[in-house]
């Protein structure tokens, strides 16, 4: 019955918000989108309440309801006003994280996690992060489990440096600060 | 050789426990006798775990923010009935209210318990329904149901337009405010499964008024008054919808506003 449908999102729904939230952040890389995903995601997840299925994770629902706002609207809005995502995957080294910069080496994690590709930062922060299986994160990618397995495998490669794939030779290497110095 | 080749892939799958049991001893036998196997295998397997990192950001989450998103999302999308006002209504209102709260949890819309009770009905009967729906809906209303709700020009500008939406007429602010009557609100509603739109307006002297809309395929009608829920209706009909005004207002002022929200929406 629907009710207990309704029921269930409405009751469960607080106690995901800042999951929610984390999973905003680290697609978009800003606070402002991330509340803004939380926002829609709320709204469409007490629209459609009746179509929950209670007894199942009502977490993994909502994220799913979160990524398509996310590749539907968000991201194509971005995409359409010409701003594209290398802004969020820069800047994805948190604004929140300045308020936890005291763990370095948390910090250091999520600044490597960030600068892995959309595609592959998305399946490692569902499986590892949020623990989904392979299944469950190929059914609420939308995607193939043979592609979730070489995201994930992408995203280890590179994690452990090992990552042969685009790196312009000096990419790396170079600090910020090229070519700015004043001439004296 | 038997063997394809022990991929990243594989190798991962491995490492997250995700490989079944003959791959699994594939892998466990390349890693015992292939040292570049067994090399790249633990450089894969040693990245770091995410999920301390990542817990950090919870941290760092604005709880409070979020809440309050959670809150605005819940009085959208619901009703305006609440529980605490269920105590001052009169007992046959109160009934009405709580079949309102039960509906509101399908999220569909209000309960218009009087066209369920009613029956099927025919073309014409089910156009007077939808008034007298409404009629009940909007006596449930009291002045500080409304007056509570915060002034917004955007949100206001934003629910007309995505009630404009709903209902395929270019709507704006513009042309539904009225003279002398603070626009407070515009809900999506539905009926029958027609979508419904209710602009509520808080007249100082006379209590909750609202124009209603229902995209229901009805024929154009002259306006015509009548009286339900002790209340003044004007109420007409183009272009496949329904229109009505109603509200606690002298008849003949209720008749010109009707007349201007007719102009404007023609």
């Amino acid at each position: 019955m629907s009710d207990t449908s309704s029921d269930a999102v409405r009751k469960g729904l607080a106690a995901e918000l800042k999951r929610l939230w984390r999973y905003g952040l680290v697609l978009s890389g800003s606070r402002t989108s991330a509340e803004d995903l939380v926002q829609a995601t709320c709204l469409r997840a007490l629209e459609r309440a009746h179509q929950f299925a209670p007894g199942t994770h009502l977490d993994r629902w909502l994220f799913a309801i979160l990524h398509s706002i996310w590749l539907n609207d968000l991201r194509a809005a971005r995409y359409r006003r010409g701003e594209g995502l290398v802004d969020a995957e820069t800047a994805l080294v948190f604004d929140g994280l300045r308020e936890v910069e005291t763990n370095i080496l948390a910090g250091q994690v999520l600044r490597q996690v960030q600068a892995l590709p959309e595609a592959q930062r998305e399946t490692v922060f569902l499986v590892y992060v949020e623990g989904l299986t392979y299944r469950e994160a190929a059914d609420l990618l939308g995607v193939p489990i043979g592609t979730v397995m070489s995201r994930l495998a992408g995203a280890r490669a590179r994690l452990a440096g090992l990552a042969t794939d685009e790196a312009a030779p000096g990419e790396r290497i170079g600090e910020p600060g090229d070519g700015k110095e004043k001439a004296s | 050789m038997s063997a394809e080749p022990i991929t990243d892939e594989l190798l991962t799958a491995y490492v997250d426990g995700e490989l079944p049991a003959e791959e699994r001893s594939r892998v466990n036998q390349a890693l015992a006798t292939d040292p570049a196997v067994k090399s790249r295998f633990d450089k894969l397997a040693g990245t770091p775990s995410l999920k301390e990192p990542f817990a950090t950001l919870l941290d760092a989450a604005p709880g409070d923010r979020l809440a309050a998103i959670l809150k605005e999302a819940e009085a959208k999308v619901a009703p305006p009935a609440r529980a605490g006002i269920l105590s001052a209504l009169r007992p046959r209102a109160a009934i009405a209210a709580a079949i309102l709260l039960f509906l509101a949890g399908g999220a569909v819309g209000i309960g218009l318990q009087s066209a369920v009770l009613r029956g099927t009905g025919n073309g014409s009967e089910e156009k007077e329904n939808w008034r007298t729906a409404v009629a009940d809906y909007l006596s449930l209303y009291t002045s500080e149901t409304l007056a509570s709700i915060p002034d917004d020009p955007g949100q206001r500008a934003r629910e007309v337009a995505d009630a404009g939406t709903r209902l395929a007429l270019p709507l704006d602010v513009g042309k539904v405010v009225l003279p002398d009557l603070d626009l407070k609100r515009a809900q999506i509603f539905a009926f029958r499964d027609k979508p419904l739109v209710q602009i509520a307006y808080l007249s100082q002297g006379a209590g909750p008024v609202a124009f209603c809309i229902i995209r229901n395929g009805q024929k154009d009608a002259a306006p015509a008054f009548e009286e339900r829920e002790g209340k003044g209706i004007v109420f007409w009909g183009k272009d496949g919808r329904g229109f009505m005004l109603i509200g606690s207002l002298p008849r003949e002022q209720l008749e010109l506003l009707a007349e201007t929200l007719a102009a404007r929406i023609a």
